[in-house]
């Protein structure tokens, strides 16, 4: 054992225990943080055995035996001690012998599994992941206790390693996907992640986009049905949101409960999605620029009580726009910074006493408020957080556009995006699926939901070959009138 | 120079086109509270042979006592005339929101064309612009302080808009008025308005010989025209019918006259057909169907199944001669509202290189047969 | 250079698409105001006209469809190589590589033309052609696939503009379409030559060939592409002829434009302007699948990589967009592409087949020979 490191280490870990357990001679040492090992295990289960043998004389292989701690538990240099205890194991050291036992503990920094916040849903199962990677990977494996749930381990960061799984479902997840994702992690060479969002980014087939490539959630349903389709699956350790991918773009608008409701109420809900993202990047856009160059497009019993709102504003439309805009990022920025109570007072102060207090100065027109507050209500119905931040962010832009050449400068915001759109990959497999490439067997679960009876296939997107679930002539199978 | 530095330089001169574009590459903005937007026009015939233009802009400002703002300049083109207008208003005049243009009777009469078009050339302007002749003088019309419709403007739009809509009179707006004058064989025409009082009515229709207004028709006539011109709708109509054709005995009254028998019908639908069955001298055969209801009654008679035959029978009767007496109306003032030289052109090959006024000596020597069908289909609630 | 191309498979686009290209790339900025000039003609028969050059259009695309089919996967270039020889053919296709980036450009300076007289009559020319063909540019970088994307996607979305034919057809006159077959034969003919503008487009196919995945119904495919493409250039055509009296279409130059006037809803007027800046979705299909061809051109003759020519060619259409300044070069520029698009996309097609039958018996027969003199 290399003793300078030891030394060095143990002089600077404040929260280092060890214990004599032979009290005097000090030839049997346990040693554990006591920041991360469990101490009920060295009381309660690891002393009282101990003590059964004659402590003089043990030997590490009594002690192995005595404790029933398997081979692999072995660890002889001192850099897996010191990786060990900070992993929250205890080390068991006897003098004089080759190899010392490290025991693993439950880490003391658990946080209770609890219902979803970020994604929280009416229907369906109200438990999301936690920070511990094991008990996530233990909630996906009680969805899905089959052996045919594959989990690779990875260890990512070069001075910080971290433990990431990747989960797919054996026969179902496509292997050219597989073998991407293996590949990325592999080469990733990283100094630490700190986040599964992190590891997303790098994870992602283009850094430079402001859209996710990758779906990220704290639900397990959500991953289990992502699983069951083809899905891959990402956990890392220490982040309570699990990364999906392949993905695509139509998917940050699927919410799992879109397949707890019937299907007429899932397709209703999924199109109010679609065309609330769509409006919530058009409407500021549209006001901006039907205001500064086309009035001609205004009906006329509508232009009167437009150009009334904003008879006392002194900004031109684009300044007025921005400015609001402004005001609502400000007021969510504050809101999701600020302390839950607090917040919500914020929300309303700013809501309410803001909103009033411009109008009245005579800073915006009280229609573009109504006008931002529905583009800022569209943008945050998006179940994904990732894709609501991502479309108030390009709102800004379009609102430049429009502002600069109107209705033409709108129309090359979105000439621009679909082609950054097209252009998009997520795990090699085209974003804007099934629109593009047309898959027209995936278009049953994409802006629409339809019954569960099309469902018999899997999805063309995840892999090539998709495997039939059930007969569906089971299921269409229906008596005729009054058999 | 250091390696940072240039990035710095490179990224500044990046910075400095991209502001460079979005200041020089906006486009010139029109913003809606900073323009005068003209919702009517008026063109008048000044003494001395020029046009005199008058515009109205609703004020914006909703503390503003005065709800509408008026300017009138006079000039030879009514781009010029524009121009000077914008001397006098604090905002620029724009016309993109205008809805109707007016023209001074005298006006018309000398031909509007130059007028009609440039505004139809201006991509600014819609379609849908409603065009009117006025009796009065326009500039008159539209300073008039009128106390229930500040905005005059809106307010004619609105009268014309609901008469076309409630099939009362033919749609006339520019696209139409100029479809007709661009068109050998048919006549544009327009909505005459007359101020009345306090308040603007329609009183007919005005009639055009190409781009001059030659006469008018009131809005009865100009329901005969729909019934022939329009297919499916033609709106409401009162007529009276002899009683002694519905074997009515006559009735004193001191309003109406004792041997008719007023009624108000309205069409549920009509179709018209035009059959040209000779070429020269052209003459017409015009069958129209009228399926319709019948909305009021002069006074309470049972609707009886023979008394319906005998209504349908008189009504079909009455419209034949209203309808020859309104033709002999327009040839005489050699207008075609209706088009029939268009119906000729359609049915007679080799007709499409006819002028304007070939048609017009055809049309004087054009005879028509008519043959109305009326059904009666409802009439009300009560038996 | 190979005869033959076998892109990736990965690059190659099914099948569906081509009639979806093909589509896209006929209709321009043509659309918006071919019926004047086919009226002008063949007065209220210009929709005969339109139809007789729709039929022209299906049996030249049958012709192209059957000199593809001669080889396993070829482009125009690579025929031209294998038909004209090395020198010749590369000459031959540099024009077509010519005519390629000048109907791009003219397709390109037409829409700005739009603008200038409808929307923004002061912005200034180079200004919209650097941001529009940056966007074809950034599309272009990203393959034929991403272009095929683009084209699909906004199909879609511009399809709907076809409904608001509904307003303008409430005050039609179906009487201005009697008596039919007035105008003569020859009337009717040049009233369907003037349709060359408008209708060029599908000689597309003979770069896009080798990329398309089933190349077997290939022609079904573009057949039905040009058929819809002719169906709504028929509607629009009689739609104006109803909704105008003759004298007002011979005034009228974006007659397609002018019939959305008629347009509206109780939140939205004047559609002209709302079909204005949703054209460009239009257009731009046209400018990279024009600037795609040239492009490719470019690469399969001058051996350089496809991303440099694209670069090139760009900046090439962005300094020749600063020189086209009035409505009369436009025109000028028009009438040129119009005959040369005529002679190319009609009568060419037959030549090349012809070329490409003979020197395939003679080759044949070569080999035969040889054949026997090897015995």
């Amino acid at each position: 054992m290399d003793k300078e490191v030891w030394k060095n280490w143990f002089s600077h870990t404040g929260d280092m225990q060890v214990i004599n357990v032979d009290e005097t001679e000090g030839r049997i040492k346990l040693y554990y943080l006591s920041s991360m090992a469990d101490q009920k295990v060295i009381h309660e289960r690891l002393l009282p055995r101990m003590k059964r043998l004659d402590l003089k004389t043990a030997s590490i292989s009594q002690l192995e035996q005595e404790l029933a701690i398997p081979a692999n538990q072995r660890v002889t240099k001192p850099e897996t001690v010191i990786e060990r205890l900070l992993q929250g194991n205890i080390y068991i050291h006897v003098d004089q012998e080759s190899y010392g036992l490290s025991i693993p503990t439950e880490g003391k920094t658990h946080r209770n599994v609890t219902a979803p916040e970020i994604e929280a849903i009416v229907i369906g199962a109200q438990i999301a992941f936690v920070e511990e990677l094991d008990t996530n990977l233990s909630i996906i494996r009680k969805y899905l206790p089959t052996s045919n749930l594959y989990c690779e381990k990875y260890v990512v960061g070069v001075s910080i390693p971290t433990e990431v799984a990747v989960l797919y479902m054996n026969g179902i997840a496509e292997q050219e996907n597989i073998n991407t994702m293996r590949q990325r992690i592999e080469s990733l060479q990283v100094d630490s992640i700190v986040d599964a969002s992190v590891l997303a980014q790098y994870l992602s087939d283009n850094g430079l986009t402001v859209f996710p490539l990758m779906q990220q959630t704290e639900r397990p349903d959500r991953v289990v049905s992502g699983l069951m389709q083809g899905q891959l699956a990402v956990i890392v350790n220490g982040s309570p949101f699990a990364i999906l991918g392949p993905t695509s773009l139509i998917q940050f608008l699927h919410s799992p409960d879109d397949f707890y409701f019937r299907w007429g109420i899932g397709t209703f809900v999924r199109l109010l999605r679609f065309v609330a993202i769509i409006l919530s990047l058009l409407l500021t856009p549209a006001y901006v620029a039907s205001l500064t160059f086309h009035y001609e497009l205004i009906p006329a019993d509508l232009l009167i009580s437009l150009a009334q709102s904003r008879s006392r504003v002194p900004f031109p439309p684009l300044i007025e726009a921005l400015l609001l805009e402004g005001v609502i990022e400000l007021l969510r920025e504050a809101g999701a910074r600020l302390p839950t109570k607090v917040g919500q007072t914020i929300g309303i102060v700013g809501g309410i006493v803001i909103g009033q207090a411009i109008v009245q100065a005579g800073f915006t027109s009280n229609i573009l408020i109504i006008i931002v507050a529905l583009g800022a209500l569209s943008s945050f119905i998006a179940p994904s957080y990732m894709l609501g931040a991502t479309v108030r962010v390009i709102r800004f832009p379009m609102i430049l556009l429009s502002g600069m050449w109107g209705g033409i400068g709108i129309a090359v915001g979105f000439s621009f995006l679909i082609t950054h759109l097209l252009r998009q990959k997520s795990l090699g497999r085209p974003y804007l699926s099934p629109f593009f490439p047309l898959r027209i067997s995936d278009l049953k679960d994409s802006a629409v939901r339809l019954p569960i009876k099309y469902f018999s296939r899997l999805p063309v997107f995840y892999s090539r070959d998709p495997k039939r679930r059930f007969s569906p002539n089971e299921a269409d199978k229906i008596d005729d009138i009054d058999d | 120079m250091s390696l940072q530095n240039r990035s710095f330089h490179q990224t500044f001169r990046w910075v400095m086109a991209l502001l460079a574009l979005t200041t020089a590459g906006c486009a010139e903005k029109q913003i809606l509270d900073e323009t005068g937007l003209v919702t009517v026009i008026g063109y008048d015939q000044t003494e001395d042979g020029l046009i005199r233009g008058t515009i109205l802009v609703p004020v914006i400002n909703p503390e503003a006592d005065e709800k509408i703002q008026v300017a009138s300049a006079v000039g030879l083109t009514s781009k010029g005339i524009r121009d000077k207008v914008n001397l006098q208003m604090d905002k620029r005049v724009l016309g993109g929101q205008l809805r109707v243009a007016l023209y001074d009777e005298k006006l018309a009469r000398k031909g509007i064309i130059s007028i009609v078009d440039t505004l139809y050339r201006d991509p600014t302007i819609a379609s849908r612009l409603y065009l009117c002749v006025t009796t009065e003088e326009t500039s008159k019309i539209i300073t008039f302080p009128y106390k229930e419709e500040g905005n005059i403007g809106m307010y004619l739009y609105r009268m014309i808009d609901q008469n076309v809509h409630g099939e009362k009179i033919p749609s006339s707006t520019i696209h139409e008025f100029l479809r007709s004058y661009f068109s050998a064989g048919s006549d544009p025409f327009l909505p005459l308005i007359e101020p009345k009082g306090d308040e603007l009515r329609i009183k007919g229709l005005a009639l055009f010989h190409k781009d001059k207004y030659i006469g008018w028709i009131d809005t009865n006539e100009a329901f005969l025209i729909k019934l022939i011109r329009d297919f499916f709708e033609a709106g409401s109509y009162e007529t009276s019918l002899p009683r002694s054709a519905l074997g009515l005995p006559n009735k004193k009254n001191s309003a109406r006259r004792a041997d008719r028998f007023y009624l108000v019908f309205d069409t549920l639908s009509s179709q018209s057909k035009v059959k040209v069955t000779r070429k020269s001298p052209p003459n017409y055969e015009v069958t129209i169907k009228l399926s319709a209801r019948i909305y009021e009654l002069g006074e309470p008679i049972s609707l009886t199944k023979e008394m319906l035959a005998k209504i349908e029978k008189a009504l079909e009767a009455d419209l034949e001669q209203k309808l020859k007496n309104m033709l002999k109306k327009l040839q005489k003032l050699e207008v075609d509202p209706i088009g029939f030289g268009e119906m000729y052109r359609a049915s007679t090959r080799g007709a499409r290189q006819m002028k304007h006024d070939e048609w017009h000596n055809l049309y004087k020597q054009s005879t028509f047969q008519w043959k109305v069908k009326v059904k009666l289909v409802r009439s009300g609630i009560m038996e | 250079m190979k005869i033959n191309v076998t892109p990736k498979e990965s690059n190659m686009l099914p099948t569906y698409l081509v009639w979806v290209l093909i589509c896209s790339n006929q209709i321009g900025v043509g659309i918006l105001g071919f019926q004047r000039i086919i009226a002008e003609k063949a007065g209220h028969d210009a929709w005969i006209s339109v139809i007789v050059a729709g039929i022209m259009a299906h049996f030249t695309m049958l012709i192209i469809v059957k000199t593809l089919k001669r080889y396993p996967s070829a482009d125009l270039y690579g025929i031209h190589i294998d038909v004209l020889g090395k020198r010749l053919g590369k000459l031959v296709s540099l024009f077509f590589i010519l005519y390629c980036i000048a109907t791009a450009m003219m397709i390109l300076r037409n829409y700005i033309e739009v603008i200038q007289t409808w929307v923004f009559p002061e912005i200034p020319t180079g200004l919209f052609a650097a941001v529009f063909l940056f966007l074809a540019l950034y599309t272009m970088l990203g393959g034929i696939r991403v272009i095929a994307g683009y084209t699909f996607l906004t199909v879609i979305v511009v399809i709907w503009l076809l409904l608001d034919l509904y307003y303008p057809l409430q005050i039609a006159e179906w009487n201005h379409l009697l008596p039919v077959m007035e105008a003569d034969i020859s009337k009717i003919w040049g009233g369907a030559m003037s349709m060359s503008l408008t209708i060029i487009g599908f000689e597309i196919i003979y770069v896009l060939y080798p990329y398309i995945k089933e190349k077997k119904s290939v022609g079904a495919s573009a057949q039905f592409g040009l058929f819809l493409t002719n169906l709504i250039y028929l509607v629009l055509m009689v739609v104006a002829l109803v909704f105008f009296s003759e004298g007002q279409l011979a005034k009228t130059i974006w007659a397609t434009l002018n019939l959305k006037k008629m347009v509206y809803l109780p939140f939205l007027e004047r559609f002209e302007f709302v079909a204005i800046p949703l054209w460009l979705f239009v257009i731009m299909p046209n400018i990279m699948l024009y600037s795609w061809a040239a492009v490719r051109g470019l690469k399969r003759n001058f051996n350089w990589s496809q991303r440099k020519f694209s670069y090139v060619v760009i900046i090439l259409m962005f300094i020749s967009s600063l020189f086209l300044i009035t409505r009369q070069q436009i025109e000028t520029l028009n009438d040129i592409i119009g005959r040369v698009g005529l002679i190319g996309s009609f009568a060419y097609p037959f030549i090349l087949y012809l070329l490409v039958v003979i020197k395939q018996a003679w080759r044949r027969k070569r080999e035969a020979i040889n054949d026997e003199s090897a015995k």
